[in-house]
């Protein structure tokens, strides 16, 4: 039978065609100066590499889920673009700045449109991509416009949105504004966020592995935060 | 000379002409006893039948008349001897349902028949003993033969029914966490407690009574050791519910095959025969599980682990459906009709098990893919299929997943097709027959 792999139609099994279905997640993270203030953002940083070696461990996950991550103060960086969690190295985060939340989200609106079409160019399956936004801001800015284009994407189901709001000058209603379908998790300490983190590493998995629109199951969120 | 015979062996028939009876009794409160968790009290038993056992021995020898009916007879009462041995060398537990029904079979069922016919042959003078022996006799062989229709012939299948007359075995489980996570999921943990087993706890709402009901059925069940069934229930100390163990196989799951290139990094030899084979293997292992009348339920890729293309196995048995809805399932290999229903509101029949392995069968042929478009809800219950022979949907297929599924018999595209496309539903047997013709094809080229 050896002689079948003259033929690539006959043999069939040795060309690389990626038919798992690929889910983009932008973590989009706060390094405003008052991230550092309580060690929310060391706490984040431990956070990260748990929700990358938790993606990691599950061999669906990871080659189904392409993680990208962004950061933001006044102005928004993207740290790590669109790639498999298995070639993602954390990098070190550092806190500095205000906060423009507006712009980022934006930015990653854009970003994750981008990455659909090459998906769709190459013949991929794909479910509606995640944002995963962690920020201990009050949000005294406009926020209209991009809330508006938030909502009509998670409506459309072209986007699940998740709002982590920590510390004690966050301001939830602003946030949930961005979702107001699924509620805001918020830390009031901001400190040990990794079973957060843990929890949506958890999240993502299941959501990889699942059709558009079935539900799937997850551990309950850890009682020290709370779902607003 | 025979009349001395008769005179002689009288006293010893009489009394086990009693014993007899008490044999059945003993065997009824055994199982009542054990089924009952009176541990203790099955062992006192036991042992006291034992002692009855070795008296009328004593008693054989001292009459000093040894007959081969007489030998045989206490030959099947050796046996229970046998058991005790075992229970010393405790590993009894391990085989304690199965001994139980071999032994008592063997000294009740055929004992009875034997004596039956014994005494009816040589012991005409106990007639006189006004004990109506002729009656007796047609008594023993009853339930004689009542016991072993009831022990060869109840199928082992039905022990979704019969549940509650098989022995389990039951541990205590402490500590899970001392032992490695080897997965979880929504419902449970799977620790790997030693090379040779696993077990799985369940989360605290999961650890059920119809569960524990379903894992009783499947270990009365006698499916394949490729069916991988529960090994034992395990308590927590408190006698509550957790989980159980099952033996631990080898292989990879199937849906890590799907994964980019999952063929080439598990079975680097493996070409489109050998997946042909694998196929048919699945299939195989399913008819096993079908021709007992049981429904899989929740088939999914994850369920199937491969060792090899002529080995294959069924994990996580105890979502099976057995009495009742299966519980959990995956939109991907639920039956279109079904998509959107809760899984734990209705009961599947053998069209659901059909649908989900037709597409387990197409997927291992095409990479993985679906037949479908995408994978979300609505697109599976419409289900648009890409591969139609006049479809314009082609060209939304990659290059090589077309040429893949080209190369396909045309009887193994049509019955795709048909599933896929027309959404007529044809029986397993015909994907089978198509598989093993186009496998006899790949060979002959």
């Amino acid at each position: 039978m050896k002689n079948f792999k003259s033929n690539k139609f006959d043999l069939g099994v040795d060309s690389f065609v990626d038919t798992t279905q690929k889910v983009a997640v932008a973590l989009l993270l706060d390094i405003s100066e008052s991230m550092s203030w309580y060690g929310g953002l060391k706490s984040v940083q431990e956070g990260l590499a748990v929700f990358i070696k938790s993606l990691r461990e599950d061999p669906y996950a990871a080659a189904s889920v392409e993680v990208a991550l962004y950061v933001f103060n006044h102005e928004v960086k993207q740290l790590v673009d669109f790639q498999s969690v298995n070639d993602i190295s954390v990098p070190k985060l550092s806190a500095s700045g205000g906060t423009q939340i507006a712009p980022a989200i934006e930015r990653v609106l854009h970003d994750l449109e981008k990455k659909s079409q090459e998906y769709k160019k190459q013949k991929l399956n794909r479910k509606a991509p995640w944002i995963v936004l962690l920020t201990d801001c009050d949000i005294s800015e406009d926020i209209d416009s991009v809330v508006s284009k938030t909502t009509s994407l998670i409506n459309a189901k072209k986007l699940t949105f998740f709002a982590i709001g920590t510390g004690d000058e966050v301001n939830i209603s602003q946030l949930k504004r961005f979702n107001p379908k699924s509620p805001v998790i918020f830390s009031p300490t901001g400190e040990d966020l990794v079973p957060l983190f843990e929890w949506l590493s958890q999240s993502t998995s299941g959501y990889s592995q699942s059709a558009e629109g079935e539900t799937f199951k997850t551990d309950p969120l850890d009682r020290r935060y709370e779902i607003v | 000379m025979a009349t001395d015979f008769y005179n002689f062996i009288h006293p010893l028939h009489a009394f086990l002409s009693i014993l007899i009876p008490f044999g059945f009794l003993n065997y009824i409160t055994y199982k009542l006893a054990w089924e009952l968790h009176y541990r203790e009290f099955t062992w006192l038993l036991f042992a006291s039948t034992l002692a009855l056992n070795l008296f009328s021995f004593f008693m054989m020898q001292v009459a000093d008349t040894v007959y081969p009916l007489q030998v045989l007879f206490l030959f099947s009462y050796y046996s229970t001897y046998i058991f005790l041995v075992m229970l010393l060398l405790k590993s009894v537990e391990k085989i304690v349902g199965l001994f139980m029904d071999v032994v008592l079979f063997l000294r009740d069922g055929i004992g009875s028949i034997l004596f039956g016919i014994y005494s009816f042959l040589i012991l005409k003078p106990l007639r006189a003993f006004n004990l109506n022996f002729i009656a007796k006799f047609f008594e023993y062989v009853f339930m004689g033969l009542k016991f072993m229709f009831k022990l060869l012939f109840a199928p082992s299948a039905q022990s979704t029914t019969s549940a509650t007359q098989t022995t389990f075995r039951v541990k205590t489980f402490k500590n899970p966490n001392q032992y490695a996570s080897i997965a979880r999921g929504g419902e449970a943990h799977i620790y790997a407690v030693s090379r040779k087993s696993l077990v799985k706890i369940y989360k605290a709402n999961y650890a059920t009574s119809e569960k524990l009901e379903t894992l009783k059925s499947l270990m009365g069940s006698n499916f394949s050791k490729n069916i991988v069934t529960p090994s034992a229930i395990l308590n927590d100390e408190d006698e509550n519910f957790i989980g159980y163990e099952m033996p631990k196989v080898k292989g990879v799951e199937l849906g890590i095959l799907f994964l980019p290139n999952g063929v080439m990094k598990n079975f680097p030899k493996y070409t489109l025969i050998d997946l042909v084979s694998l196929s048919l293997k699945i299939l195989e292992l399913f008819n096993i599980v079908h021709k007992e009348s049981v429904i899989v339920g929740d088939i999914n890729p994850r369920n199937i682990l491969v060792e090899s293309k002529d080995q294959v196995f069924l994990i996580d048995t105890d979502s099976f459906q057995i009495n009742r809805p299966s519980g959990v399932g995956q939109a991907i290999y639920t039956h279109p009709k079904n998509i959107g229903k809760k899984y734990s509101s209705y009961m599947r029949t053998i069209s659901d098990d059909t649908y989900a392995l037709t597409m387990i069968v197409f997927q291992i042929l095409h990479y993985g893919a679906l037949p479908y478009g995408s994978s979300d809800v609505d697109e599976l219950k419409r289900g648009v299929y890409l591969y139609s022979p006049n479809s314009v949907n082609n060209t939304n297929v990659h290059p090589d997943l077309a040429s893949s599924h080209h190369r396909l018999s045309a009887e193994l595209k049509n019955y795709f097709y048909t599933q896929f496309d027309q959404k007529k539903y044809l029986p397993l047997k015909i994907l089978q027959q198509s598989l093993e013709s186009y496998k006899k094809t790949l060979l002959k080229k």
